[in-house]
């Protein structure tokens, strides 16, 4: 599952805000396994539990010379590495006062 | 000490009643689900829809990798035990294979990903879709959960929650399918013979140690077969009907000034993502 978010300025100009991977334990984005079930053991779990909320706070840099961008966040689920689900897709604008 | 060797004789009777397939084609005949389909056709038509019935071809690249790693990297023959562990749940009719088939299998699974020509492949792949968590694998193969107390179901009767009769089979009534355990069979860390366990999915003891620790009522069954009438269909991580119900995204942002005396512009940005899931997710 990944969190992608991105602002297009005023100027056009696309920010990469953040991109967060939330993955099934023991494999990469692409379902390969990189860990033996031994190792996965030891490894930090990387999926959303049952129930539970993640919260995530990003400040980012935009150019200097933006007035306003358009900030676009994207949750998709990948359950195969060709096939990706968006869950849901989410703009906000935001305006800088001179 | 007699009553005790007959009683344990009695006890693991029905594990060793099992049969051995000699042939692909006598063990896929075996569970075949076209018999099925002449009255329950419904059903049959949701199955065929779901990922049970393409079980074994969906996972073709990971199932290939743990058969080259056996040799590869653990110095060992490619066994039925050993292949057990990805049909234990991908193709659980398997485990009445000779170890010829298992071998056929193994082979088949290798030509399937990395096979010289199309043809090749595409022969492979049409001969392992018939292995896939048939009819019979869950309401006949696993339909009792503790085999070991119970004995395995006898062959040519299925289990199901309703347990009608019908003139084609036997029948038994069974809550056994209507149980998270039932579906916990397969979606859980599986632990082979030798305790090397096999991580490909941990969705049952999320589901136990964290929804229903946390207060979660609802079953497997409650959301992946029952609501909206998806039945046999069984939907899960692949249907975006299913993927938006369980999880929610809420984004705010706004622009602040950073850097005192630059004041550049900056975008701040709050983001929740909650799993309204049984179960983690992402999960096998």
């Amino acid at each position: 599952m990944v969190l992608e978010a991105t602002a297009r300025t005023d100027t056009g100009t696309v920010v990469p805000l953040v991109k967060r991977e939330y993955r099934e334990i023991g494999l990469d984005l692409d379902g390969r396994q990189r860990m033996g079930s031994w190792e996965i053991k030891e490894i930090i779990d990387l999926s959303l539990q049952p129930g539970k909320s993640v919260r995530e706070k990003f400040v980012t840099e935009l150019p200097a010379e933006t007035r306003s961008a358009e900030v676009e966040v994207k949750l998709s689920l990948w359950p195969s590495p060709e096939r990706e689900i968006v869950v849901e897709r989410i703009v906000r604008k935001i305006v800088f006062e001179p | 000490m007699k009553t005790f060797i007959l009683i344990l004789i009695l006890l693991l009777l029905p594990l060793a009643a099992r049969g051995e397939y000699k042939t692909l084609g006598e063990l896929v005949r075996a569970y075949d689900d076209k018999p099925c389909q002449a009255c329950h056709r419904k059903i049959h038509d949701e199955w065929r829809q779901s990922a049970h019935s393409r079980s074994m071809v969906e996972s073709l690249g990971i199932t290939r990798d743990f058969i080259v790693a056996i040799g590869r990297d653990w110095h060992k023959p490619v066994t039925r035990e050993q292949l057990m562990r990805c049909m234990e749940c991908h193709a659980p009719q398997m485990e009445e294979a000779s170890e010829e088939v298992t071998q056929e299998v193994a082979g088949l699974v290798v030509t399937a990903v990395e096979g010289a020509d199309e043809k090749a492949r595409a022969g492979a792949l049409a001969s392992l879709g018939k292995l896939s968590v048939t009819c019979i694998v869950c309401h006949n193969t696993r339909a009792v959960i503790e085999q070991n107390a119970g004995g395995a179901a006898e062959k040519g009767v299925f289990h199901g929650p309703a347990g009608n009769p019908s003139p084609a089979h036997g029948t038994r009534k069974s809550a056994a399918l209507a149980s998270p355990l039932f579906c916990g069979q397969c979606h859980r860390t599986y632990t082979p013979p030798d305790r090397e366990i096999v991580f490909c999915s941990s969705l049952y003891e999320s589901y136990q140690d964290g929804y229903r620790a946390g207060g979660g009522t609802q079953r497997c069954q409650d959301c992946h077969i029952q609501a909206k009438g998806r039945g046999h269909r069984m939907p899960g991580s692949h249907d975006p009907e299913l993927v938006q119900e369980g999880l929610v995204l809420e984004a705010s942002a706004r622009g602040i000034r950073v850097q005192p005396k630059k004041w550049l512009p900056a975008a701040v940005l709050e983001v929740s993502v909650s799993n309204r899931a049984g179960h983690r997710t992402p999960d096998g």
